[in-house]
């Protein structure tokens, strides 16, 4: 933290600590403050180990029946809980539906607004502490601590309510801080991909982008495939 | 236990031409593990075929439910 010099602390009673930047701030408050806030596996858990495969920090056990998972050691990625097969881990920090919600709740904007085409974009808050990674009105953002944590349904839910097209902006490998969620998204948007393929709404409408440059391009692909074809007219999200 | 794979989508579709109203029930044991038919799958299962059947203007309702043992009626 920067602090006054020396020299001017002789001949004033200003505060010696001068407190942190926004962007030092923002990087303190990600420190973990033990907040409880990980996954937590339920009675639904089928036993089937993939939990403990694929943890990045090798938190949960076999319990007596289940999976098991402390609390106070798991670092929250939700890596887990977005692989689980019987959805039977719950993330303290994040309800079932709250992702869905959000992006209800973003794509009523976007109906307001009425851009040409309307784009939500998942971030991670660990890489981008300060907001979203770009700055675009047709881009509407939805904030994740890690976006490895999304499932395929979520990726897919915001074409069923009306969105053109779905970036997900992700951690290079060797930078996330949950060691494996590049790897995870790279996963799950390959999956959503299928999906979107096999439903004939279009695989490409899916993008990982890391700058303005990848999102111009994503821009003129989604350009030449027209409107989402879920939609009933026109206008965003009809 | 019980070893199960995905029915490719398209059987999927062509089995549903004709409803308009679907449930699809999943299986918290066998086909969790094998991840074909737990929650998640039935969850994402739901969403294509909304979709798909919206693309073609042929809207249908689907309802969703895992229970934790298909096998045994004292589960259902």
């Amino acid at each position: 933290m920067p602090v006054l010099p020396v020299e001017k602390r002789k001949s004033t009673f200003d505060e010696v600590d001068l407190g942190y930047e926004r962007e030092q701030a923002c990087r303190e408050a990600l420190r973990c403050l033990n907040c409880g806030a990980g996954a937590s596996v339920d009675s639904h858990c089928a036993t089937c180990l993939n939990c403990l495969r694929i943890c990045p920090f090798g938190i949960p056990v076999l319990g007596k029946e289940t999976a098991e998972i402390d609390i106070s050691q798991c670092q929250a990625c939700g890596i887990c809980a977005a692989e689980c097969p019987a959805s039977a881990i719950r993330l303290s920090n994040e309800g079932k539906d709250d992702l869905r919600q959000e992006v209800e709740q973003v794509m009523n904007r976007a109906r307001q607004e009425t851009p040409e085409i309307a784009v939500i974009g998942y971030y991670c808050r660990y890489h981008d502490p300060l907001g979203p990674p770009l700055d675009n009105d047709e881009i509407y953002w939805i904030a994740r601590c890690c976006t490895g944590r999304l499932k395929e349904s979520q990726i897919i839910y915001p074409f069923e309510i009306g969105a053109d097209g779905v970036i997900v902006s992700m951690c290079l490998s060797d930078e996330c801080r949950f060691r494996q969620g590049s790897y995870w998204v790279t996963e799950h948007m390959k999956r959503a991909g299928r999906v979107l393929k096999e439903t004939g709404i279009g695989e490409d409408r899916l993008s990982v982008i890391s700058d303005e440059e990848d999102f111009t391009g994503f821009r003129e692909k989604l350009e030449t495939m027209g409107i989402n074809p879920l939609r009933k007219g026109k206008k965003v999200g009809a | 236990m019980i070893v199960a794979e995905l029915k490719p989508f398209e059987e999927i579709m062509n089995m549903i031409r004709d409803r308009e109203k679907l449930l699809i029930l999943g299986c918290g044991s066998c086909v969790s593990v094998c991840m074909s038919g737990g929650e998640k799958q039935v969850e994402l299962l739901a969403s294509a075929l909304r979709m798909a059947r919206n693309r073609e203007g042929n809207q249908i309702t689907v309802g969703e439910k895992t229970i934790l043992r298909q096998c045994d009626p004292e589960f259902i």
